[in-house]
C-alpha cells in the first residue's frame, strides 16, 4: 500500500501547478491594480503571452528619468499580493508531502529491502491505445533507483522553493515562478517514474519546455556581450535548440530498440535484445545516449549549460546543477542492463566521452570570471565523472558509482548554486545592479559568514577532500577506472580532480577571501564592489545550512550500489575501509590536495589584479587564457556553422520551397479552386432546381443499380 | 405485448417529452432566459440517469412495445450522444437566443422533442417508427431554422427546409411502402426474413433501397441529396445550424445503419447496394470537401465540411456491408469505428461551431476574413477553435486523427483499400480549408485591436467541447470498449441472441 500509493508523489507537483495557474495566480493578478504603478516600482510587461500581466504590471519600456540597469531588472510589484503568497505557500506544502513521502519510502526500502521487489512495481498504468496488437500505456513503476533519485528531485525542489521566497522577493512573476517550479517537479518525477520509453520521452520533453519556461523567465533581461552573457530569451532557446539535437539521436534509439524489440517497455525490451544484433544494440543505445548528452550537457552539446545561467539562480540550482541535466545520467543508468547486452563498444563511448568533457570543462573553468559560469562548467565536469562512473563500472558494480555521484553531487551542488544565489542577492541589494563577476568581490566571507562557511563545505565535498561525500562518490570513479583498465581515462579524470580543487577554491577565495583576510586570506578581506553587503535573510541561509547535512553526510551510505542495481546480479558495494587503504585513493587525495593548496597560495596571497598582470605579460600564458577563456571557442564556432552553413541551406531550402514546391502546390490549389467553384456554380439556391437535383440523385442511383443487376451481377 | 416494465425501456424518452413540456409550462409563466434554460439543464438529467441505469443494468438487446422499441447497447450509445447534444446546445445557444432571438422558450422545447426523435430513431426496429421518430425530429427542425424572424434568409431556409424535408420523407415514406407491399410486414426483422425468399435482382427491392438511400441521404446531407445544406446553414440561426449538422445527422445514421444491418443483411447479393453506397460515398468526400475549400462564408464553409464528415461515416458504412454477411464480428468493428467517429465528430463539431458562432457574434461577421488575428484578441476561444478544427481535419495527436484512422484501418481490412485512398486524398484537401481559418486567426494581422470578451455560457461551451475533445483523445480505449460492443449488439439483437 505504502508503495501502491506512491503515484501520488507524481500527481502532486502537478496538482500545485494546476492551483496555482488557475487559483492562486489568477487572484494574484485580479488583486493587482489596473493603473500603471508609480515610476519608482514600475515594472515591465512580463511574458508576450502573459496578457494578464500586461494589463496589470504597465510595459514601462522607453521611460525618462530610469537608468539602463533599471530598465533591463527583473519587474517588481512594491509587495507581494496574498495570491502571490498562497501560491507559493501551496506549492510549498505540496512539496513538502511529496518530499516527506519520498523520504519514507527511501527509509522503508532500506530498513525493509524485502517489501519492494528489485524489479520494482508497477504503481499506476493507463492503457492509452491499443492499436494494431500494440499497447502504448501510460504507465508508471516505482524501484530503489528510482526512490534514490525522487529523494533528490523532491528533497532539492522543496529546498530551492523555499530558498525562493527569499531570492525572488517582490517579483511581478512570483506566482507564475512557482507554477513553473511545480510543473518542472512533475516533469522529472516522469522521468523518475516512467516505465516505457514513450513515457520517459514525454518527460524528457516536458522538463526540456519546463527549463526554457524557467531559463527565460527574466524575458526583459537583455544580453550582456562585455561579459558575453546572452540575453535569457536567447539563452533558453540556445539550450532548446542543443537539446532537440540531442533527443533526435534518442528518438532514432527508441525507434530502433522498438523495430528490432516490437515494445517500448524496459523490461520488455529489456528481454527482447537479447536475440539483436550486438553492434546494432551497440548503435542504438550510443543513439539514446546522445539524447543524454544533451539533457546533460556533454561535449559536444555542452554550450547551452553556461548559457543556461542567465535564469534565475534558484533554477540554476534545481534545473542545471542537481536535477535535469542529472535526468541523463539516471535514464542511462535506467538502460543500463540494454548497455551491457551491448557490444563493449557502447560503455566505452560513455565513459570516453564523459572522462573527456569532465576534463574540458574543468580547464574552461580555471579562468572563467563570472562566479555562476565557473559553477557552469564544474557541473558539467561532474557530470562526465557520473557517466565515467557508468561507463567503467562493469557488472562488479552495476550503476552503482555513477548515481552515487549523482546523488551526493545533487547536494553540494545545489548548496553551491543557492550559496552563489545569496551572494548574487546580496550583491544586488548592495550595489543595485546584477552582478556576477568575481572582481566585483571578494571578501565577502566577513559580510555573509553562514553563506561562506556553507560554501567552503560545499568546496570541500566536491573537491573530494576525505570525509565528505564527494570524496566517497568521486574517489570511487577514479579508482574504478585504473582498476578496470582504462588508463587514459584514469589519467585524465585524475586530473580533473587536481583542476577542480583549484577552480573551486580560487573561487572561493575570490568571493569571499583575498589578500589580507583570515588563515592566510582564505577568510575575509579587501571587498572589490561598492555599497553596504548583508547576509541573506534566513528563507535563503535556512535551505543552505540543510544542505550541509547531506554534502557532508551523503557519502556514508555504504549500500548504495546494491540499493539502486537495477540488475539481477548482486553488486559489489562500497567499502570505506578498502577506499582508504587503496593507494590510489591517495594519490587522487594528494592530486585534490595539491590543487587545494595551489589556489590557497596563489589566491590567498597574491592580489588578483597582479594575477592577471604576470598572465597577461607572459605570451604562453596570455594564449592559453584567452582560448579557455573564450571556452576553446566552441561557442563561435558553432555561431559561424548556424550563421554560414544552417542558414546557407535554408536560403537554399527557401529557393527550393518558393519556385518548386510552390509552383506545384499552386497549380494544385489553382485545380482545386476551379473545380470547387464550379461546384459552387451547381448550388443556385432554387428550390425547384433542388429538386430536380433530387430525383435527379434517385433516378441516376437507381439507374446504376439497375445496370448493376442486370449486367455485371449476371 | 404490452408489459410496465417496457415504459421502463422507453423511460429516457418519456422524460425528456415530460422536461419539454415543463419547459413549455415554465416559459408561459416566466419569460426570464436563465430561468428556462437551467430548468432544461437541470432536467436532463434524468433521462441521462434513465440512460446509466439502463446502460449498468444492461444483459442482452430487449425489445418492448410490440417489437418497436430496441433497446440494445448500440441505441444506448446513440441516446448517450444526443443527450450530450442536448446538454451542449442548451448551453451554447444561451447568448445567442438573448440576443437575436427572442423565443427561448420556444427554442429549447422545439429542441427538446427533436432530441426525443433522435433518440427514437436510433431505438427502433420498426419501419413505421422509424418514420414517425423522423418527422419528430424533422417538424422541429424546421421551425428551428425559421426562429431568427426579421431575418429573410432565416424565413427562406426553413420553407426551404421543409418543402425539401417534405419532399425526402415522401421519398422515403415511398421505399418503406414498397417494402410493406412486398413483405406484408414493417419490423425489420421480419422483413429480413422474408428476404430470404426473393431472388436476387428483384427489381422492388432495388427500387425501396434507392427511395430509402435517397430518403436518409437527405438527413446525412449525402451528395446528391445535400443541395440544400448550405443553404440552410446560413440562414438559419447558427445554434440551429450547430444542432442540425450533428443531431440530424448521426440520428439519419443511426436509423439507416440499423435498415442497412438488419435489412440490407438478408438480401440474397449485397454487392450492387454496397456499389451505390460507395458512389454516394464518393461523390459525397470528394463534393463536400471540394466545394468547402472555395467558401468565403464561414457557415458554407462548415455545411461543406460536415457533408464531408458524412462521406467519411459512409465509407464505414460501405466498409462494414461489405464483410457483414461473411464475418459479423469483422464487420462490427467497421460500425464501431462509426460509432466512435460519430462521436467524436459531435463533440468536436459543436466545439467548433460554438466557436464560431462566438467568434462571429464578437466580430460581427461572417466572412473567412473576418476572423483576421483574432489570435490577439481573443486567445482562449481562438485556441479551443483551433483545437476542434484540428480535430475535424483529423490531424494529430487530437481524436479526430484516430477516429478517422479507426475508420480508414476498418475499411482497408474489410476490403475497401479503394474508397480508403480517395478518402485520404480528400482529407489532405479538408487541411487546406480548416487550415485556412486557423491561418487567418493566428498569423493575420487583425482589423482591430480591442480584446474581444466572449459571454460566459459561450467561453464554457467551448471550453467544454474542447475540454471533451482532450478527455475522448485520453481514453480512446475506453470509448473503443463501449463502442464495440454496441456495434456487435447490432448484430446480436438481429440475430435474436
Amino acid at each position: 500500500m505504502l508503495y501502491q500509493l506512491s503515484w501520488t508523489i507524481l500527481f502532486a507537483p502537478l496538482l500545485a501547478f494546476a492551483v496555482i495557474i488557475f487559483g492562486t495566480r489568477v487572484w494574484d493578478l485580479r488583486s493587482r491594480p489596473k493603473v500603471a504603478l508609480p515610476a519608482a516600482e514600475h515594472g515591465h510587461g512580463e511574458h508576450h503571452t502573459d496578457d494578464h500581466d500586461t494589463h496589470a504590471v504597465t510595459d514601462e519600456h522607453g521611460h525618462g528619468g530610469h537608468s539602463e540597469q533599471d530598465e533591463d531588472d527583473d519587474p517588481h510589484v512594491p509587495q507581494l499580493s496574498a495570491g502571490a503568497k498562497a501560491s507559493a505557500y501551496a506549492a510549498l506544502v505540496i512539496m513538502a508531502l511529496a518530499c516527506i513521502y519520498s523520504w519514507v519510502l527511501l527509509f522503508s526500502t532500506v530498513l525493509h529491502p524485502a517489501d519492494l521487489a528489485a524489479a520494482g512495481k508497477e504503481v499506476f498504468a493507463y492503457n492509452w491505445l491499443s492499436v494494431g496488437g500494440l499497447n502504448y500505456i501510460v504507465g508508471f513503476h516505482l524501484d530503489r533507483l528510482g526512490i534514490a533519485m525522487m529523494v533528490v528531485v523532491t528533497t532539492i525542489t522543496f529546498l530551492v522553493q523555499f530558498y525562493s521566497q527569499g531570492y525572488m522577493e517582490n517579483s511581478a512573476g512570483y506566482a507564475r515562478f512557482y507554477a513553473y517550479l511545480s510543473l518542472f517537479a512533475f516533469s522529472m518525477l516522469v522521468i523518475v517514474f516512467a516505465e516505457n520509453f514513450l513515457v520517459i520521452f514525454c518527460g524528457w520533453e516536458l522538463v526540456g519546455l519546463s527549463s526554457y519556461l524557467l531559463i527565460g523567465f527574466w524575458i526583459n533581461k537583455r544580453a550582456k556581450p562585455e561579459e558575453q552573457r546572452p540575453s535569457p530569451a536567447s539563452a533558453n532557446l540556445q539550450a532548446f535548440i542543443m537539446n532537440r539535437i540531442g533527443d533526435v539521436g534518442f528518438i532514432l534509439g527508441i525507434m530502433i530498440l522498438f523495430v528490432n524489440t516490437g515494445s517500448f517497455d524496459f523490461i520488455a525490451v529489456q528481454h527482447g535484445v537479447v536475440h539483436m544484433d550486438k553492434t546494432l544494440l551497440g548503435i542504438a543505445m550510443i543513439l539514446v545516449f546522445c539524447g543524454a548528452m544533451g539533457k546533460s550537457a556533454q561535449f559536444p552539446l555542452h554550450t547551452w549549460l553556461p548559457s543556461a545561467m542567465e535564469g534565475p539562480t534558484p533554477v540554476s540550482a534545481l534545473i542545471h546543477a542537481a536535477t535535469m541535466v542529472a535526468a541523463g545520467v539516471y535514464m542511462i543508468a535506467r538502460t543500463s542492463p540494454l548497455f551491457a547486452t551491448a557490444a563493449p563498444f557502447a560503455w566505452e563511448v560513455v565513459a570516453s566521452i564523459g572522462a573527456f568533457t569532465a576534463f574540458f570543462a574543468a580547464t574552461i573553468a580555471l579562468v572563467q570570471s563570472d562566479f555562476k559560469r565557473v559553477l557552469a562548467f564544474s557541473t558539467i565536469s561532474q557530470l562526465g565523472y557520473m557517466f565515467v562512473g557508468l561507463g567503467v563500472a562493469g557488472p562488479e558494480y552495476g550503476v552503482g558509482p555513477g548515481m552515487f555521484h549523482l546523488f551526493t553531487h545533487a547536494f553540494f551542488k545545489a548548496l553551491l548554486f543557492l550559496g552563489a544565489g545569496s551572494v548574487l542577492h546580496g550583491l544586488h541589494h548592495a550595489m543595485h545592479k546584477e552582478v556576477q563577476d568575481v572582481r566585483l568581490m571578494g571578501g565577502l566571507a566577513s559580510k555573509m559568514p553562514i553563506t561562506a562557511a556553507t560554501w567552503l563545505i560545499a568546496v570541500l565535498a566536491i573537491s573530494g577532500f576525505p570525509g565528505f561525500s564527494g570524496f566517497y562518490s568521486k574517489e570511487e570513479i577514479i579508482g574504478l577506472a585504473l582498476e578496470q583498465g582504462h588508463p587514459v581515462i584514469y589519467a585524465l579524470t585524475l586530473a580533473t580532480a587536481g583542476l577542480t580543487a583549484f577552480y573551486m577554491l580560487r573561487a572561493f577565495i575570490l568571493a569571499f577571501g583575498g589578500k589580507g583576510g583570515k588563515f592566510m586570506g582564505l577568510w575575509g578581506g579587501p571587498y572589490r564592489g561598492y555599497g553596504e553587503v548583508k547576509e541573506s535573510p534566513l528563507y535563503m541561509t535556512i535551505p543552505l545550512m540543510l544542505l550541509v547535512i547531506p554534502s557532508v553526510l551523503a557519502g556514508y551510505w555504504t549500500g548504495f550500489y546494491q540499493y539502486v542495481n537495477v540488475s539481477a546480479e548482486n553488486v559489489a558495494n562500497l567499502s570505506i575501509p578498502a577506499l582508504f587503504q587503496a593507494t590510489d585513493t591517495w594519490i587522487g587525495v594528494i592530486v585534490s590536495l595539491v590543487g587545494l593548496g595551489f589556489a590557497w597560495f596563489l589566491y590567498g596571497r597574491v592580489d588578483l589584479v597582479k594575477i592577471n598582470q604576470v598572465v597577461q605579460s607572459n605570451a604562453a600564458l596570455r594564449t592559453i587564457h584567452r582560448i579557455l577563456f573564450n571556452r576553446y571557442y566552441v561557442d563561435d564556432l558553432y555561431n559561424w556553422i548556424v550563421k554560414y552553413v544552417v542558414l546557407g541551406l535554408a536560403a537554399l531550402a527557401q529557393a527550393f520551397d518558393r519556385y518548386i514546391v510552390d509552383g506545384i502546390v499552386n497549380g494544385v490549389a489553382s485545380g482545386v479552386t476551379g473545380t470547387g467553384s464550379g461546384i459552387r456554380r451547381l448550388e443556385t439556391g432554387r428550390v425547384q432546381s433542388y429538386m430536380i437535383g433530387f430525383f435527379g440523385g434517385v433516378a441516376v442511383l437507381a439507374v446504376v443499380f439497375v445496370v448493376l443487376i442486370t449486367t455485371v451481377w449476371k | 405485448m404490452f408489459q410496465l416494465s417496457d415504459l421502463y425501456l422507453l423511460a429516457p424518452e418519456i422524460s425528456l417529452v415530460l422536461l419539454a413540456l415543463v419547459v413549455m409550462v415554465i416559459d408561459l409563466f416566466t419569460k426570464r432566459r436563465i430561468v428556462i434554460a437551467t430548468v432544461s439543464l437541470v432536467g436532463l438529467i434524468v433521462p441521462v440517469g434513465f440512460v446509466i441505469a439502463q446502460a449498468v443494468t444492461y444483459t442482452g438487446p430487449r425489445t418492448a412495445l410490440f417489437r418497436m422499441l430496441v433497446v440494445d447497447q448500440y441505441s444506448l450509445f446513440f441516446r448517450v450522444i444526443f443527450l450530450i447534444i442536448a446538454a451542449f446546445m442548451v448551453l451554447a445557444s444561451y447568448n445567442y437566443l438573448g440576443k437575436y432571438i427572442k423565443a427561448e422558450g420556444e427554442f429549447y422545447v422545439l429542441m427538446l422533442f427533436s432530441v426525443v426523435g433522435m433518440m427514437l430513431m436510433a431505438s427502433t426496429g420498426e419501419l413505421i417508427s422509424i418514420y414517425i421518430a423522423l418527422e419528430l425530429t424533422s417538424f422541429p427542425l424546421y421551425a428551428m431554422a425559421g426562429l431568427l424572424r426579421s431575418s429573410t434568409k432565416s424565413s427562406e431556409a426553413a420553407l426551404k427546409y421543409v418543402l425539401l424535408g417534405a419532399m425526402s420523407s415522401a421519398i422515403l415514406l415511398y421505399g418503406f411502402a414498397l417494402l410493406y407491399g412486398l413483405t406484408g410486414t414493417t419490423d425489420l426483422q421480419g422483413i429480413a426474413q422474408s428476404f430470404k425468399s426473393f431472388g436476387n435482382g428483384n427489381l422492388m427491392v432495388i427500387v425501396a433501397d434507392v427511395l430509402i438511400i435517397a430518403g436518409f441521404g437527405f438527413k446525412i446531407s449525402a451528395v446528391p441529396f445535400h443541395m440544400w445544406a448550405p443553404d440552410i446553414y446560413e440562414g438559419a440561426p447558427t445554434p440551429a445550424t450547430a444542432f442540425f449538422s450533428v443531431g440530424s445527422k448521426a440520428a439519419g445514421f443511426a436509423a439507416l445503419i440499423r435498415i442497412l444491418v438488419y435489412g440490407g443483411l438478408w438480401q440474397a447479393d449485397l454487392t450492387p447496394l454496397i456499389v451505390v453506397l460507395g458512389v454516394v460515398a464518393v461523390l459525397t468526400l470528394i463534393l463536400g470537401n471540394f466545394a468547402a475549400a472555395v467558401q468565403t462564408n464561414i457557415k458554407r464553409m462548415m455545411a461543406y465540411s460536415s457533408i464531408a464528415q458524412a462521406g467519411y461515416i459512409l465509407v464505414g458504412v460501405v466498409a462494414t456491408l461489405t464483410m457483414s454477411q461473411k464475418n459479423h464480428t469483422a464487420a462490427s468493428s467497421g460500425i464501431a469505428a462509426v460509432l466512435f467517429f460519430i462521436l467524436v465528430y459531435v463533440v468536436t463539431n459543436l466545439g467548433a461551431f460554438s466557436g464560431i458562432i462566438a467568434l462571429s457574434n464578437l466580430t460581427g461577421g461572417e466572412k473567412i476574413e473576418d476572423f483576421r488575428g483574432l489570435w490577439h484578441r481573443s486567445p482562449l476561444l481562438t485556441v479551443c477553435t483551433s483545437l476542434c478544427l484540428l480535430s475535424l481535419a483529423g490531424i494529430p495527436p487530437v481524436a479526430g486523427f484516430f477516429s478517422k484512422v479507426f475508420i480508414f484501418t476498418a475499411a482497408w481490412q474489410l476490403g475497401q483499400p479503394w474508397l480508403v485512398i480517395i478518402a485520404l486524398l480528400c482529407s489532405i484537401v479538408s487541411i487546406v480549408y480548416y487550415g485556412r481559418i486557423i491561418k487567418v486567426m493566428f498569423f493575420d494581422a487583425p482589423r482591430k485591436e480591442e480584446r474581444l470578451v466572449a459571454p460566459i455560457s459561450l467561453s464554457t461551451t467551448i471550453t467544454l467541447a474542447t475540454a471533451a475533445l482532450l478527455v475522448l483523445t485520453v481514453i480512446v480505449t475506453v470509448v473503443l470498449d463501449a463502442a464495440n460492443p454496441a456495434a456487435l449488439s447490432l448484430f446480436a439483437s438481429l440475430l435474436g441472441k
